[in-house]
């Protein structure tokens, strides 16, 4: 009874605009207030203690990591890499795009960050070449959840610690399924620039693979040192992002020379604006996801469905129906912190990997950022393309269609996640 | 006058940098203590989590005066642009209470932490220390909240949202 009090509360005071972060601390607060055996004192150490958190330093060290490769240069050279890839093919402007966004993806973890860094590159070429508005901007929007599919990614580290499961193992985990996506969009990509290939213009060839290559050498060691260390197991996933930032500096300051030491205090200012607000959502919302758990809200909801569904591919397409209902409205962090406790004990009877489960979950959630009302990346878009909201979600059909397709190999071929994993242990 | 304005202006900022950059140096050097010199650092992980929880309270503050806290605005989307502000208002006063509640509870427990003496079994840090960010960061939001408030009923603009980010939450469009 207190759990669905506090759960209302929080989706009200929400509802009224107020921070996430703080109405997860007032729904986790409420229970105590109403009488139930939880106190305020042990509220503001669940918060401390979340933050407390070793895994959790990924998450502001891979944002600072990203802001200074977008601001560096990096970023930009991996999508003039990507455009000497596929440039060659017909909407290889637009491939190259989705490319891009998978290079960027892996040393972002953010998937507005995505959006923004790529798209702001992307689409004014994109259309100076014949591409149409809508279909350039729906594309980047669709493409940018790749940030947080392709690993590192912050809802991967919210959920390994929410989950209490290996962040590193998440990571590996996710490569394959970011490239089944990032393929299904660049098909679509192919397929328009079929279609329309009367109207586009292409620049194919003039700077060959090798070239490019050389040029954006030091853009592209970025990932793979990254990822390789982590798969080789050399560093933690936290050490990994710090390394990220110093490699990321050293070659924006030394080699690219794009940033200066006045830049960088802008980037460290930047980055702690953009990482506080996401911090607290995780502190608060592992109190509530304590609360909750004191009150044996998971318990009862396994009870309730264990006696309601028998069938493990119906569950799962049960639980992906409540994932994307949350992503389109939720805050995806608080989702991922106070669903995970909730769902996970359900799922694990029916024999699914809580790594196949985070996958699952972060896809689903990512597909939020690029649906109405509240796609973070349809803004960002938006805001870079001056493009209406209606506009880009007509045209997100298709892309949001092909993330959906990708979500369903991702549920019910447990191997894409699993495998890359389990060679490593 | 004009020293508190660049205090009022930059004080977070300062403090947030100072706090990033440690962290990536910190890291940074476990990695190197490890391979390089073969010895790993005991006390930087757990420094680097310190520095982390005081990092996200002090921040929190900066991004009150910035309005950068994330909120979800679908109610003031579908009600329309010109409910924008009333609803500002109301996030604000909403989060000034929570930043009061949070001050109000979070004393009692720093300073019975402090009493108990509790140390951290890395660095032996008082851990009051640790928990001390909070009543000062969340005390910092409180400020900035209420200055805030004062400014937008003074007729001042909203932080955060720039004109193009409202014009395209214009309800028509969704």
């Amino acid at each position: 009874m207190y759990a669905i009090f506090a759960l209302i509360f929080f989706l009200l005071v929400m509802a009224i605009t107020v921070p996430v972060a703080f109405s997860l601390g007032f729904a986790a607060l409420l229970p105590g207030w109403m009488g139930a055996p939880t106190n305020p004192g042990q509220m503001v150490r669940s918060v401390v203690t979340a933050l407390d958190s070793f895994p959790l330093l990924a998450v502001p060290l891979f944002i600072l990591a990203g802001e200074i490769m977008t601001q560096g240069g990096l970023a930009r050279r991996l999508f003039s890499f990507a455009d000497a890839v596929f440039g060659r093919f017909k909407g290889g402007l637009a491939m190259s795009s989705v490319a891009a966004c998978l290079l960027f993806g892996a040393i972002s973890g953010s998937s507005p960050a995505t959006v923004a860094a790529i798209g702001s590159m992307a689409v004014p070429l994109l259309v100076s070449r014949g591409y149409d508005l809508r279909f350039s901007t729906a594309l980047i929007t669709a493409a940018g959840t790749l940030g947080v599919i392709v690993p590192p990614s912050i809802p991967m580290i919210i959920y390994g610690m929410a989950a209490q499961v290996s962040v590193g193992a998440l990571f590996i985990g996710g490569i394959i399924p970011a490239i089944v996506i990032g393929g299904l969009l660049m098909a679509y990509a192919h397929v328009y620039g079929r279609k329309h290939h009367a109207n586009i213009t292409s620049d194919a060839g003039s700077v060959s693979v090798a070239r490019a290559f050389k040029t954006s050498f030091w853009a592209l060691v970025a990932p793979i040192f990254v990822l390789g260390g982590i798969y080789a197991g050399a560093f933690t996933p936290t050490e990994a992002a710090a390394i990220a930032c110093v490699y990321g500096a050293f070659v924006s300051m030394v080699i690219f020379r794009e940033l200066g030491l006045r830049d960088m205090m802008g980037v460290l200012v930047n980055t702690a604006l953009t990482i506080a607000p996401i911090l607290i959502i995780a502190g608060t919302g592992a109190a509530l996801g304590r609360v909750l758990t004191l009150l044996q809200v998971p318990a009862a909801i396994g009870a309730f469905v264990g006696g309601a569904i028998d069938e493990r591919l119906v569950l799962l397409l049960l639980v992906n129906l409540i994932l994307l209902g949350v992503g389109m409205v939720m805050e995806t962090l608080s989702a991922i912190i106070v669903l995970t406790p909730i769902l996970l004990p359900v799922l694990a009877p029916y024999g699914v990997d809580p790594l196949h489960f985070g996958m699952i979950m972060v896809v689903n959630l990512a597909i939020g950022f690029a649906t109405p009302p509240v796609g973070v990346n349809i803004y960002v878009a938006s805001g870079i393309t001056k493009l209406s909201v209606i506009q880009i979600c007509r045209g997100l059909v298709v892309p949001i269609a092909l993330l959906l397709v990708g979500l369903v190999f991702v549920t019910y071929v447990p191997a894409l996640t699993l495998w890359l994993p389990s060679l490593n242990r | 006058m004009k020293i508190l304005r660049f205090i009022e202006a930059n004080f977070e900022r300062y403090i947030l940098a100072a706090i990033l950059f440690s962290l990536v140096t910190i890291l940074a050097a476990q990695v190197v203590a490890r391979y390089l010199l073969g010895s790993p650092l005991v006390w930087s992980e757990e420094l680097a989590r310190y520095l982390l929880v005081w990092c996200t309270f002090i921040g929190v503050s900066l991004a009150v005066r910035e309005g950068r806290n994330i909120s979800v605005d679908l109610l003031p989307t579908l009600i329309g642009p010109r409910s924008m502000k009333a609803f500002a208002m109301v996030a604000l006063v909403g989060s000034a209470i929570f930043f009061a509640l949070m001050v109000w509870y979070s004393v009692p427990l720093t300073r019975r932490i402090a009493r108990i003496g509790q140390t951290s079994p890395g660095l032996g840090i008082q851990m009051w220390t640790v928990y001390a960010a909070v009543p000062v960061g969340l005390g910092l939001a409180l400020l900035r909240a209420l200055q805030v408030i004062v400014t937008v009923l003074r007729g001042g603009n909203l932080p955060g949202t720039p004109v193009e980010e409202r014009e395209a939450l214009d309800p028509i469009e969704m």
